[in-house]
């Protein structure tokens, strides 16, 4: 793979930038540039200045990926939301969910290892596959919401109704990794 | 209790999917708790996949001998992974030793919870070094568990020096064994034509001249110069290592270390008894001559273990030890010690051919910009150059060492002055 190296003064290695580590830091700021253009959208006049706080927070989690940067990334996000958006069944909220849920996984990806080690396609692939599944469900009870918008409670206790429901099924559903393996225990064949 | 730890990805999800969520309905914003939703799911998620047992870390490697610049693959393989998960596995670089990829290496968990990393790895100078502890961990399938990183005991690695072609077809000056490939002095068993004499008692049949026979009328036959093998000691001086330090460049020592190995292997490969001696190295001082595959082994590996300059003020008498006239002595040094040149003094005195062969690398030079450095390091030439006018004096010969065919003419020059009378102290 090529790479771009500063050498220091004695040409050992100072800073290398491979395409894996330019690839994670575009693929952090890119949801969270959308999310912000979902805001833009939901809330029209807005003053976009806590936009560059948000930037500064993603720059730190590029750095520090497997720490708090990521956590305050999105509670400011989320409050920034909670401030400027004035109407709470926009449909703007489903693409914004979407990023936010894609800059966790991403965070999540870039804290696996050293920071721009290069991600096989498999774990890619499989990656993708469980973010479009958990998007598929958000995008559906987002859409059941907003849909049922007649009542005032109907579409929180809709959320947190599913939530519940699959929070519970999945508490109590077989957990196929939690036992011992067969082989793990002496003298037991594999 | 497992080794399973929560991720910082874990404690995301979980506190701003559910604090969202909590402050969507205490609001009454359901747009809050959308936003939360995808989060909240990934936490449940995590939750409920929490991996229940620890992985089986991957064994101790041992030891392994590799030549220098031969690739290796360090390979962790780790069992009892959750589905789906992944395994990061870390060696860390060092000096002298390429590590491919240096990032680490990420690989997913197959259907059986079973992940293989493996990393290249090349050591680009000799010796026996402990490489860095490398290190494994394992994620699930949402990294919202890790386990680890866990520290496996590192790879003890011996690098013998490369050896680079060396193919030299002068004779060696004083063949004084029983069989090998030299052309001794006398005559007898061999294959080299010497001269056609009168046939004598003990003459082999087949070894008879018949056109002379039949020109002068009595029986004459072939002589030959018969095949016999020599005995080298190859002299290291390991008391500095000039140029050390930067990557990519070779130091004295690189170049001594490898023309060693390269002329153990030449003499060793004709049959020739070889040994090695190093003055300058505290643990090594020699290895007996002998020939054969396995000596070039012990040399190779005695070589592994010179560490330049952890010996000085060394009997200068020492080097003529065990060495008797007749001996061949390949004196590798950069010159830049006087040591090396009592030394030589000694053993020539002594009526032992030597050949001095110069490692001081053609690149080295000094890139301080301070003056006083600058005018050190002419002062240390100039007085290289005074060493080399006193072996030249001495009638040493000094090669410099480029690689192959470096000895020949030296060597041959020596064959030819072994024939003439010569003055020795005893």
């Amino acid at each position: 793979m090529s790479s771009l190296v500063v050498l220091g003064p004695d040409r050992r290695p100072l800073f290398r930038l491979t395409w894996a580590r330019a690839l994670t830091a575009a693929a952090l700021l890119l949801p969270m540039a959308g999310a912000v253009l979902a805001l833009a959208r939901a809330a029209p006049g807005t003053l976009l200045w806590p936009a560059i706080v948000l930037a500064a927070a993603v720059a730190w989690t590029a750095t520090f990926p497997d720490g708090l940067g990521g956590l305050v990334t999105l509670l400011g996000f989320g409050g920034w939301w909670a401030v400027v958006v004035a109407d709470p069944l926009t449909p703007w909220v489903l693409p914004a969910a979407l990023c936010c849920v894609g800059f966790h996984a991403v965070v999540a990806q870039a804290a696996v290892g050293p920071w721009g080690i290069r991600i096989p396609a498999a774990v890619l692939r499989r990656g993708l596959r469980d973010l479009l599944g958990v998007a598929a469900i958000t995008v559906g009870i987002g859409s059941l919401a907003i849909s049922a918008a007649g009542s005032f409670e109907a579409p929180m206790l809709l959320i947190v109704g599913t939530l519940g429901l699959i929070a519970t099924l999945a508490w109590l559903g077989p957990r196929g990794d939690s036992g011992d393996r067969p082989g793990d225990r002496p003298g037991e064949a594999a | 209790m497992t080794g399973w730890r929560p991720t910082h990805a874990h404690l995301r999800a979980t506190v701003a999917g559910f604090g969202m969520l909590a402050f969507g309905v205490a609001l009454g914003r359901p747009d809050l708790a959308t936003l939360a939703t995808g989060l909240a799911l990934v936490a449940i998620w995590g939750f409920a996949t929490r991996p229940g047992s620890d992985p089986v870390p991957p064994p101790a490697p041992g030891r392994l001998t590799v030549h220098e610049d031969e690739e290796l693959s360090w390979q962790a393989r780790v069992s009892g992974l959750p589905p789906r998960g992944s395994l990061v596995a870390v060696h860390p670089p060092q000096r002298w030793l390429d590590v491919d990829p240096e990032d680490g290496c990420l690989v997913p968990t197959d259907d059986d919870g079973v992940a293989t990393a493996a990393i290249t790895l090349r050591a680009t100078r000799w010796g026996r070094r402990t490489l860095g502890e490398p290190g494994v961990a394992a994620y699930d399938r949402w990294c919202a568990w890790r386990w680890g990183p866990v520290s496996i005991p590192p790879l003890e690695l011996t690098v013998l020096p490369v050896t680079p072609p060396f193919d030299s077809a002068a004779p060696a000056p004083h063949p004084r064994g029983l069989v090998g490939m030299e052309r001794a002095s006398r005559t007898g068993e061999g294959t080299e034509f010497a001269k056609v004499r009168p046939f004598q008692v003990g003459d082999r049949i087949r070894r008879v001249h018949w056109p002379v026979s039949a020109r002068t009328g009595q029986l004459h036959v072939t002589a030959t110069h018969a095949d016999e093998d020599t005995q080298v000691m190859v002299l290291v001086d390991a008391v500095n290592d000039v140029g050390a330090g930067h990557p990519g460049r070779h130091s004295s020592m690189d170049l001594t270390v490898r023309a060693a190995a390269a002329l153990a292997e030449h003499f060793l490969r004709r049959g020739d008894r070889v040994g090695l001696r190093v003055f300058g190295a505290w643990g090594v001082t020699r290895v007996p001559a002998a020939s054969g595959r396995l000596q070039l082994r012990r040399i190779l590996d005695t070589l592994c273990l010179v560490e330049p300059g952890s010996a000085r003020g060394e009997d200068a008498l020492a080097a003529r030890q065990g060495l008797t006239a007749g001996t061949l002595a390949l004196m590798l040094t950069p010159l830049i010690d006087p040591a090396a040149t009592h030394q030589v003094a000694i053993l020539t005195r002594a009526g032992i051919d030597v050949v001095v062969v110069d490692t001081m690398p053609d690149e080295v030079t000094t890139d301080s910009d301070d003056p006083a450095l600058v005018l050190a390091w002419r002062l240390r030439m100039l007085e290289r150059r005074v060493e080399l006018d006193r072996l030249a004096a001495l009638g040493v010969p000094v090669v410099a060492w480029t690689g192959a065919h470096d000895l020949d003419h030296v060597l041959r020059d020596l064959t030819r002055r072994a024939g003439a009378p010569r003055v020795v102290a005893r």
